[in-house]
């Protein structure tokens, strides 16, 4: 067996902590790189930064390790708590795969318990109705979180691939047939296009990654309006600096904060405007950048001075991200600014003064609700794919790609089907196995064979 | 008991003959039975043998020490490797037969086989005592008595002609029913199927327009069935030395290209003809209930299904060097007589074609294979086993494979010798039937090289090798050729080495070159090596990437291939199991769980359940 499993042993959904278990040989391993702990006591909580591969903290949590023997499923083991906030436990469990993890089948851990004898018959038995039964309700909720239009899709893809193996298997088994290598080149355009609607999937998975990373909330606006004022207050940490010139700000700031029901990524940014030099031109280009990745758009405009109308022709790219909350800032002066003839009128206004608290924590919370509107929309786009699903549809990817490419350049085509049947196999984690009788039921229905 | 045989065997069909011989190699002392001495390994169909995925077979029976391969070189009178334009993995020998030579040499071969009686006489019912098989009734109403018995009776049982409204009993043309022995088996609880099968018209050759045909030759350079590199010559043509008349007692033999074939196509006529008479078909009109195969469909189903834009080719194929008879491939059909004279004359150079045999279709019973142990033994009774037709495959090369293996495990079982299983990782013969036991059938089964997960490791040349590890422990092949395929074996691993580590002037091996598809000059030490072994070690170092593969999802296998489920084990009352498993469990009775998870319909969490009740049995 030889691989290290990885689950949620608590409920899935918002909570408090959860509680991320792994059993074995890796566990050791894992516990030194991620969590800088090469020589673990055994059954010691230790309280650690949680790094992942490409380096980044993604938590703190409370780790604890068992040994060999010593364990529930008697192999090496790990508990990972951490916050409950299902995008924290998807990232750590997303960077355990990338460490080598696979992620448990239903059942297995008690499986595992058994097998090297760590719990009795009696328990045993119990276990078979509990893999029978969670199985069935895995199986539910697979067809509930998989809604009919993604399953339709993807087995749709797979047939096409079936369709696309019966046609090569026909070529290969049956060469007093007529069948003729020209079929090769529509082969290859059918699985472009399937290729293609895999990676539009993936495209949507990524979206839905919003469920998984990190969401980057921006501060942009004209110069001078307060964004870095604003930036400290709502990070509560004098992180940038503040000044009464305008152009303070060069290099965009990041700073990784809990708000609401999830982490998010502030940004203070460059203010934007005609740049006077190189090296604020260069911060200006960035803010850009930025704005275009981001995720929500905190736009900021000084309320005691007149609209500056070279703003105007940024405005335009701005707007085209959709989620923008428009901040009048500076309130505690006296009211300058007028938005009446420009595109910015009809957006919801909230007022803010850094003098006045109360107006800051409004800000917050107008920025949770934003998010919170942000998840349902993404829930009502209908496909969501989860994490085990778009593992599958990466893997089918990597082997209709390289499938096409062994059949664009000319290698045997019996070479090309074992990466076919993988895209098939893979698919299938999704939608159900097909098997080889499946593909036959093509062959004979498309082709007339046989003496 | 004093038994007065080891091992009987019932039918002299392609894997009655295979499954005697395999059992008298053994050691068994073993009876064949046949209803008629004049039809042993008689091809009730086209004249061939081999061709894609069979002719791999026919190599690993050779590989096995089978005669089919040696039979088929000796008789054969056109030679085709199919293929060629593709990979070494997927090309596959075929070879057009003399079809009586076939039959008289492989009779001879029976008679000369040490350990070994022939006795024509037809089995109609079979002896059980405890649940155990002790021997058969025949139709002189003499009983004989062995420890195991092997059935091969082919499309016999039961078995019912079609021409037409036509009907008529028996198992082939001109030949014998065998009634007695389904009842015997239902009896006993062996679940009965009904399959059918058809066969096109035969025509004399004199009759044919030749200027209206295109002629098709065979290969310049014949590829053989049969190892020769590793035989002794004794071994070579045995029947042919041995004999008692023939004075050409040399080892070699010529095999040649005797004969060429002839293709044609169906017309627009043709079609018409048939779909105005669709309704004299017993096969539209329902008077067939057996299921035929899809991969070899009549006439009628060609058109119907698939239309007749270009027309359906036709191969037409000698049946011997002295006969004037044609086989016309590609025209099966069980229309009446009539039509089908009038169905001739619609296809260009058959105009005035005179028909000396009809086509017709077969139904016959066949036994549920699911109810089979892999080692082909019935699970329903001890020492009584199966092989061949009866097992719901088609195919002599399909059948020849299983007939051996049966002939092991029946010496093996006489013996109290281990079972003989062939695994699916080794070669066709092992998918042909683990398939066969665990998926079941729903049309005549035949083997496709798609059925196998490993195909890229099936290259027919390596098929000695494959099987090497399984003949050690068996008198299947002589000391001597065992030996000789042990040093083949190592040579061959050696050269895969120097391949992949002595550099060439460019600081590349000769394995990267190969890799690369550049040309280079092999090491002359390697250019003295027979081309089986230059040919075997060039794909395994071209291909090492992707037969590497292969190689590793074996070893992944092998894991759950390894956990034994005992075969008294009870499936029912499974807390966890759903009832449908169950069923399919309980049908199948899989040796392996990894027997089990190729059962359809049964999934990981039946088997993550399964895991756990045995380990909890065991302790
Ligand atoms: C009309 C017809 C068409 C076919 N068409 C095709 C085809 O298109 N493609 C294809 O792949 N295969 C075809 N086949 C099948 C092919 O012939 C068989 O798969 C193959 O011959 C099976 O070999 P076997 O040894 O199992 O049985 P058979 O070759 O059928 O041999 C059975 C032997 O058993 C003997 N026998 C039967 N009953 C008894 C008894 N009770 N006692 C003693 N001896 C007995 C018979 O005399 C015979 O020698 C066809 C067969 C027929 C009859
Ligand atoms: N009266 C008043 N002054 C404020 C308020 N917010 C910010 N300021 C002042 O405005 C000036 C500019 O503030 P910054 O936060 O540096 O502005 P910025 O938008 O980051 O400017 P750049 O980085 O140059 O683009 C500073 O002197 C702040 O003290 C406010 O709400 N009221
Ligand atoms: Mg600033």
């Amino acid at each position: 067996m030889g691989d290290t499993i990885v689950a949620q042993a608590t409920p899935s959904g918002e909570s408090a902590l959860a509680l991320i278990r792994l059993s074995g040989e890796l566990c050791l391993k894992i516990i030194k790189e991620s969590c800088g702990l090469p020589y673990p006591t055994p059954r010691h909580a230790y309280y650690k930064k949680y790094i992942s591969v490409n380096n980044d903290t993604i938590d703190q949590v409370v780790v604890t390790y068992y040994e060999e023997k010593k364990s529930f499923t008697s192999e090496r083991s790990l508990e990972i708590t951490c916050h409950g906030n299902p995008i924290i436990v998807r990232s750590i469990i997303e960077d355990l795969l990338d460490r080598g993890c696979r992620i448990a089948k239903p059942g297995e851990f008690t499986l595992k318990s058994y097998l090297n004898g760590k719990i009795d018959l009696i328990q045993a038995e119990a276990i078979a109705d509990l893999i029978g039964a969670k199985s069935k309700i895995a199986i539910e909720l697979a067809n509930k979180n998989l809604n009919g239009e993604l399953s339709d899709k993807i087995s749709r893809i797979q047939s096409k691939c079936i369709e696309q193996q019966a046609i090569i298997e026909a070529f290969i088994d049956f060469p007093e047939d007529d069948i003729g290598s020209e079929q090769t080149e529509n082969v290859i355009k059918e699985l472009e296009k399937s290729a293609k609607e895999i990676k539009s999937l993936l495209d949507i998975s990524e979206r839905c990654d919003i469920f998984n990373d990190i969401i980057n909330v921006v501060l942009v606006g004209p110069p001078n309006v307060g964004k870095s004022s604003l930036f400290n207050c709502i990070i509560g940490n004098e992180r940038a600096i503040v000044d009464k010139e305008a152009g303070t700000t060069r290099d965009f700031i990041e700073q990784k904060i809990y708000l609401g029901k999830t982490y998010i990524n502030m940004y203070d940014t460059a203010g934007l405007r005609e740049a006077k030099n190189r090296i604020e031109n260069i911060g200006i280009s960035k803010t850009k950048e930025l704005i275009e990745n981001s995720d929500l758009l905190l736009l900021v405009l000084d309320n005691s001075s007149p609209y500056p109308r070279s703003f105007n022709k940024e405005i335009k790219s701005l707007l085209q991200t959709n989620n923008v909350i428009l901040i009048l800032n500076k309130t505690d002066l006296t009211t300058k600014l007028d938005l009446s003839d420009t595109q910015l009128n009809h957006l919801e206004k909230c007022y803010s003064t850094i003098k006045d608290k109360t107006s800051i924590d409004e800000i917050i919370i107008k920025i949770s609700t934003q998010l919170n509107t942000l998840f349902e929309k993404h829930k009502e786009f209908g496909l969501y794919v989860n994490m085990r699903q778009s593992n599958s549809l990466k893997a089918s990817y990597v082997s209709i790609d390289t499938c096409i490419s062994r059949i664009t350049s000319r290698i045997d085509i019996e070479f090309c089907v074992p990466d076919l049947k993988n895209v098939i196999l893979n698919l299938g984690e999704i939608v159900g196995v097909k098997d080889n009788e499946d593909m036959l039921d093509q062959l004979f229905s498309n082709f007339c064979i046989g003496k | 008991m004093k038994y007065d045989y080891d091992v009987i065997v019932c039918g002299a069909g392609h894997a009655g003959c295979e499954a005697a011989l395999a059992s008298s190699r053994q050691g068994a002392r073993t009876l064949i039975l046949t209803g008629n001495l004049e039809t042993i390994a008689q091809m009730s169909c086209n004249p061939a043998i081999g061709g894609q995925a069979k002719g791999q077979i026919v190599r690993e029976i050779d590989a096995l020490g089978g005669e089919m391969a040696l039979n088929t070189d000796f008789t054969a009178i056109q030679f085709k490797l199919l293929n060629t334009s593709k990979g070494p993995a997927v090309q596959a020998p075929r070879a057009q037969c003399d079809k009586k030579e076939y039959q008289i040499r492989m009779k001879h071969v029976l008679e000369q086989a040490s350990n070994l009686d022939i006795f024509q006489c037809l089995a109609n019912g079979i002896i059980v005592e405890n649940g155990k098989c002790i021997g058969v009734k025949t139709s002189l109403d003499h009983n004989f008595y062995a420890n195991s018995i092997v059935v091969t009776t082919g499309t016999f049982l039961r078995a019912l002609m079609h021409v037409g409204e036509n009907k008529s009993e028996g198992g082939r043309i001109g030949d014998h029913v065998s009634k007695g022995l389904s009842a015997d088996f239902s009896k006993y609880g062996i679940q009965l199927g009904r399959f059918k099968t058809g066969t096109p018209p035969r025509i004399m050759g004199s009759s044919i327009d030749f200027s209206k045909t295109e002629k098709q030759y065979g290969d310049k350079d014949p590829t053989l069935f049969a190892f020769y590199d590793t035989r002794a010559d004794s071994e070579k043509f045995h029947v042919e030395q041995n004999s008692r008349w023939c004075n050409n007692k040399s080892p070699s033999h010529h095999c040649l290209n005797k004969i060429h074939c002839e293709v044609t196509r169906t017309t627009q006529k043709t079609s018409a003809i048939i779909r105005e008479n669709l309704h004299r078909s017993p096969l539209y009109k329902g008077n067939i209930t057996g299921t035929g195969p899809r991969y070899c469909p009549s006439i009628e189903d060609k058109i119907v299904k698939f239309g007749e834009k270009e027309g359906h080719r036709i191969y037409l194929e000698p049946e011997g060097l002295r006969t004037d008879e044609w086989y016309i491939n590609g025209l099966s059909t069980s229309l009446p007589f009539d039509i089908q004279k009038e169905v001739l004359k619609s296809i260009p150079g058959l105009e005035n074609a005179k028909i000396i045999k009809p086509a017709y279709a077969v139904e016959y019973d066949y036994a549920v294979p699911t109810q089979l142990s892999n080692s082909l033994e019935s699970q329903k009774i001890k020492s009584l086993f199966f092989a061949g037709q009866i097992n719901g495959s088609s195919g002599y090369e399909e059948a020849a494979a299983q007939g051996l293996i049966a002939g092991v495990n029946a010496a093996n079982n006489a013996l109290k010798l281990d079972p003989f299983i062939v695994g699916r990782e080794i070669g066709y013969i092992g998918v042909l039937i683990d398939d066969l036991t665990t998926k079941g059938v729903t049309e005549p089964y035949r083997m496709f090289t798609s059925r196998a997960e490993y195909r890229l490791l099936f290259n027919h040349g390596s098929s000695e090798l494959r099987y090497l590890p399984l003949v050690r422990n068996t008198s299947l092949v002589t000391a001597y050729r065992r030996r000789m395929i042990e040093n083949k074996s190592k040579i061959i691993y050696e050269w895969v080495e120097k391949f992949n580590s002595i550099k060439t002037t460019s600081n590349k091996t000769y394995g990267d070159l190969l890799r690369m598809g550049s040309n280079f000059n092999f090491p002359s030490n390697f250019n003295n090596l027979s081309l089986n072994v230059q040919n075997e070690v060039i794909y395994r170092v071209k291909y090492e990437g992707y037969l590497k593969r292969e190689l590793l999802s074996i070893e992944k296998m092998k894991d759950i291939e390894k956990m034994a489920i005992p075969s008294d084990f009870n499936f029912d009352g499974i807390p966890g199991l759903r009832t449908e498993s169950i069923e399919k469990l309980r049908e199948v009775s899989p040796s392996t769980i990894g027997q089990a998870s190729r059962i359809p319909g049964v999934n990981p969490s039946d088997l993550n359940v399964l895991t756990v009740m045995i380990k909890k049995r065991k302790r």
